[in-house]
């Protein structure tokens, strides 16, 4: 990879380009240089004069390297992209004043603008490819926190190039400086705190044995507390004034009301808090609890990664993104629980029972969630032929919590002034109801009408 | 490992990006549709709203108002992970075989990478926004725009650290031939 580190490249992939620029350009201002006063006739100077200087500088230092033969060295890569990031980014700033619209169209090349981005991204992407190579060495050993930053520094690089340098290459508007400050700016947030969280990470498995010690001591909050907090902020049941900043009147990540959610944090939180006595029974009865909540734990888990990276920036920011933090947290801690009692059965009992247990025991709470969904079909399918084509020599017994809450899903769905965002919905749970219960179909009002005044003797407008 | 030997696998890696990256500024809705589906199934699973495709303004969302479309594909997020990964896997993998593989098992990676990182990043900045849109009306173009770098690039960096670990730690396990 070090070849491409030879100094004849730079004649390619810079002097060649600026050359052929240069003719391009030259064409270009012969054709319009009398419609041009003076002030941008000027530009043209200061613009070519700046391009012709770090061409011939670039060309110099080629030279320079071929006949000592020397690779290209680290500080090309900086000193390039400091001077060509900047011209390129002056060019797009100044291209109306070069080119001024009192020009007639026909007498400009349609692609000059991105002719200037175009010939030099080489240029570009070669200073930080050798950064990249620089970076990473073959053989060389750095410091731990040293390595750690050149592993997050290329991908943040290679994020940092496609959307900082190969912009350029096109025309790009006003708000493009906005938009480079906001990616600087969250890049060097970003940064810090990946430091910052090795550094705990680090400090924290040096304490090993003071966190196993004390173990309740981060297993409470995390297990049962932060969720039952979490959940309850959610609800608008604590802090009722902070429910959705927005003033809404929804969970802000999804409708958690339902007492289940409540009930199984606290049975979830407990069994992952109990210890881990040598009892076989006992532990086997622990590892079958853990199984079944496991599928709670993983759903949230679902819910709650796409907010990884912000939760990360909230707890520094705000103190708030612990709350979002925990169920990612408490997904580790259980899988790490799982494993333990899985490392600890597979001595006395064989794998694959266990496995099966487990996997039994994780689809326990989407069963259930099942069937209690098929029960709302079957009784809204009912509830149909009941009223519309009933069987007389039948008795039909309908139930009519489960009814209501199906009326309630169709309704709220049909509800154009909702204008909350996850009002009611649960976050894949809903879509799963819609699909199971409600073949993703509706009900026409008509029938929905018809149901409540012959079933709940209600009528609805 | 030479790696003066790599330069065929970049420079193939590298010819890739740029041809798709040509290759988006001709596209359209219609072309993107195999980024734009998934990711406009997957917020819709996780809100439980549906949208409508347009062909020329692409899926619309009625309940979250929003639209996904070119612009939101996270085309240009999925062939910077292509070139990271292909990079990673061709500096730590051995064998050529290997090093030809990579290049479409990164583009692969990538691509579900990039449905999951662009559905997170349209949900969380749904979310925010509707929890910010009375505190920050006027910000929520740059509140979007914070989200989206944040998001993608956090998992991002998370992705390509944690491939490179367990690239180093196979490696290290890897038996002496």
């Amino acid at each position: 990879m070090r070849n491409l580190l030879n100094p004849k490249w730079l004649f390619i992939i810079n002097t060649l380009p600026i050359v052929v620029l240069f003719v391009l350009f030259f064409g270009q201002f012969n054709i319009i240089k009398t419609l041009l006063d003076e002030n941008n006739i000027q530009l043209w100077k200061s613009f070519g004069l700046t391009l012709g200087i770090l061409g011939l500088l670039n060309f110099a230092y080629a030279v320079y390297l071929t006949f000592k033969k020397q690779n290209v060295s680290v500080w090309y890569g900086v000193f390039a992209l400091l001077c060509y990031i900047p011209f390129v980014y002056l060019y797009g700033y100044y291209f109306d004043k070069m080119i001024p619209f009192s020009i007639p169209q026909w007498m400009i090349s349609g692609n000059i603008f991105i002719y200037v981005g175009t010939f030099l991204m080489p240029t570009l992407a070669y200073s930080l490819f050798v950064l990249v190579t620089h970076f990473t060495p073959e053989t060389k050993e750095y410091k731990a926190w040293v390595n750690f930053l050149i592993a997050i520094g290329i991908p943040v690089a290679g994020y940092l190039f496609s959307q900082l340098i190969l912009p350029l290459w096109q025309p790009f508007n006003s708000e493009f400086s906005i938009h480079a400050i906001l990616i600087l700016i969250i890049v060097a947030t970003l940064v810090f705190i990946f430091f910052l969280v090795r550094g705990i990470l680090i400090l924290a498995s040096k304490k090993a044995t003071v966190w196993q010690k004390w173990q309740l001591a981060w297993k409470i909050p995390i297990a049962i507390i932060l969720p039952l907090i979490g959940l309850s902020l959610n609800n608008g049941h604590l802090f009722s004034g902070l429910r959705g900043f927005s003033g809404n009147n929804s969970g802000i990540f999804g409708d958690f009301d339902n007492f289940w959610f409540y009930i199984l944090a606290v049975v979830n939180g407990v069994l992952i808090c109990l210890p881990n006595f040598d009892n076989k029974i006992y532990r086997l009865l622990l590892f079958i609890g853990r199984s079944i909540t496991f599928a709670y734990t993983f759903y949230f888990f679902l819910v709650f990664l796409p907010f990884l990276p912000l939760s990360v920036v909230a707890l520094i920011a705000v103190g708030t993104g612990f709350l979002m933090l925990a169920p990612l947290l408490l997904f580790v801690i259980h899988t790490n629980e799982l494993s333990k009692d899985f490392e600890y059965l597979k001595t006395l009992f064989s794998k694959k029972l266990i496995f099966g247990i487990s996997l039994l025991g994780f689809f326990i709470i989407p069963a259930l969630i099942t069937a209690t969904y098929l029960k709302d079909k079957s009784v809204l399918n009912e509830t149909l032929v009941y009223l519309y084509s009933p069987d007389y020599s039948k008795k039909y017994d309908i139930d009519k919590t489960s009814l209501q809450k199906t009326l309630n899903v169709v309704k709220q769905h049909k509800d154009k002034n909702n204008d909350v965002l996850l009002g009611g919905q649960i976050p894949y749970l809903s879509s799963y109801y819609n699909w199971l219960v409600l073949d993703n179909l509706t009900l026409s009002d008509t029938k929905i009408n018809y149901i409540e005044k012959n079933i709940f003797r209600q009528y609805f407008y | 490992m030479q790696a003066s030997n790599n330069i065929p696998y970049y420079l193939t890696a590298a010819g890739l990006f740029i041809l798709l990256k040509f290759a988006f500024t001709v596209a359209d809705n219609n072309d993107l549709t195999f980024l734009l589906k998934p990711t406009d199934r997957l917020v819709g699973l996780m809100t439980g709203s549906y949208s409508v495709y347009l062909a020329d303004n692409g899926f619309y969302n009625d309940k979250l108002n929003i639209l996904i479309d070119k612009s939101c594909s996270g085309f240009n997020f999925w062939i910077l992970c292509f070139v990271t990964f292909t990079y990673l896997g061709i500096k730590h993998l051995d064998k050529a075989i290997h090093k030809i593989l990579i290049i479409p098992i990164a583009l692969f990676c990538a691509y579900l990478l990039t449905i999951f990182v662009n559905t997170s990043r349209i949900f969380v900045s749904v979310v925010v926004q509707n929890q910010t849109n009375i505190l920050f009306a006027n910000q929520q173009h740059l509140i979007h725009e914070a989200v989206g770098i944040i998001t993608n690039l956090s998992f991002l960096v998370l992705t390509y650290y944690i491939i490179e670990k367990i690239l180093i730690h196979r490696q290290q396990n890897a038996k002496p031939a």
